[in-house]
């Protein structure tokens, strides 16, 4: 019983940060989106060392989540 | 009477039951579903990403937000799990493609180079290293595996080969110079060894030969040039033009639109093998994916990724 709560209770927090960040970042505006968002910074923490898995990230966030 | 046809009507309207008109559509095709995996009570499925499904109709799908790869019974129940939130021998960081051939179950992570094989009961064998990140995976009964490599130069080629690793044949499918990413796109083969490409960020759909010969190439949606935007040092794509491809047991094409469709990741164009237009259907809800298995019946998401839907697609002719 507690271990079937504790784990709904994860996929309820999941869930619940999916929805934040579909409304921070799904809806149609001017903003570049999560997916560039997610490039530039990928790009710049890894120091360009791997851009290539930094575009890899970013298409597979464009096929998820557009 | 009247009520009757106007019952069936809306019926078939709120089941999705959807086919969209398109130029030279020869047929109206439609969903029913018939299996669905995961809600968001039963904490079965959380981001769930590759979908494959064996000769017994067993399904295997690696799931992103769980660092698993999980296997269904036909009827949908879950049967065994692998993986976990790691980088040793069986471990996920982000699990991403996944398809299986006879034997083996072979899935991608993006953050780890090459491709995790595991036997069909999920046991992990090894890992067959690569020097780039696979773009997309597909798996042949004989244990023949075919993959497609993202460079950020020219990368149009898939890779074929056999069981042991050694590359058997390198089909080209492209060769013109073009911005990063231009190249990189979805595959798959025929029971021929035929290869499709649909081209993830270029309104094209091929087809190859054997050989290696291109026989057809389309463009559906009737788009130029995909609009850039500069990111870091790159200017990406604005949007997706196809997602990604499948084909069924009757060598048809299956194709899944991404932003420039009517119904944004929603519409399927269907293609015979020559490439002509048979139909479009539209989807209940987006979808990153689409997989067919041997009978025919399609795959897709729902609840964004939390729901794995299974349909049978009704409308062909008895003589297709």
């Amino acid at each position: 019983m507690f271990e079937k709560i504790r784990v709904s209770g994860k996929k309820s927090a999941l869930l619940m940060i999916a929805v934040a960040l579909f409304m921070a970042f799904g809806g149609f505006c001017l903003h570049a989106g999560p997916c560039e968002d997610g490039l530039a910074r990928c790009m710049a923490e890894m120091g360009w060392t791997s851009p290539l898995y930094c575009g890899v990230g970013w298409v597979f966030c464009k096929k998820y989540i557009e | 009477m009247i009520k009757k046809v106007a019952a069936a009507f809306l019926m078939t309207v709120s089941c999705s039951l959807v086919a969209v008109a398109v130029e030279g559509r020869t047929h109206f095709l439609s969903l029913e579903e018939v299996l669905s995996i995961g809600n968001f009570k039963d904490n079965v499925l959380f981001q769930w990403i590759g979908v494959s499904v064996d000769d017994d109709g067993f399904l295997y799908v690696t799931d992103g937000m769980d660092y698993s790869i999980k296997k269904f019974a036909p009827k949908g129940r879950l049967v065994r799990k692998a993986g976990r939130r790691g980088q040793g021998p069986g471990e996920f960081l982000a699990p991403r493609l996944l398809d299986c051939s006879g034997k083996y179950v072979y899935a991608t992570d993006q953050s780890i180079p090459g491709i995790h094989v595991f036997d069909r009961n999920l046991t992990y064998l090894k890992r067959i290293p690569f020097s780039h990140p696979v773009g997309d995976l597909k798996a042949f009964a004989d244990g023949r595996y075919a993959v497609t490599m993202c460079t950020v130069g020219h990368s149009g080629k898939v890779l074929l080969h056999d069981e042991k690793g050694s590359i058997l044949k390198e089909y080209h499918y492209s060769d013109a110079e073009g911005p990063v990413m231009s190249d990189w796109a979805s595959f798959d083969f025929d029971a021929q060894y035929n290869l499709y490409v649909a081209y993830n960020f270029q309104d094209r759909i091929e087809k190859f030969d054997a050989a290696g010969d291109k026989i057809w190439s389309r463009s559906i949606l009737g788009i130029k040039k995909v609009p850039r935007k500069k990111t870091g040092p790159w200017e990406v794509p604005q949007s997706l033009v196809y997602k990604d491809l499948a084909l069924d047991g009757c060598g048809r094409l299956y194709v899944l639109g991404g932003g420039f469709s009517r119904h944004r990741s929603r519409d399927v164009y269907v293609l015979s093998s020559e490439g002509e237009p048979q139909a479009v259907i539209t989807l209940p809800e987006k979808s990153h994916c689409i997989h067919i298995d041997r009978h025919g019946y399609l795959y897709s998401r729902a609840n964004d990724g939390i729901t794995l839907k299974k349909y049978k697609i009704t409308g062909w002719d008895a003589r297709h």
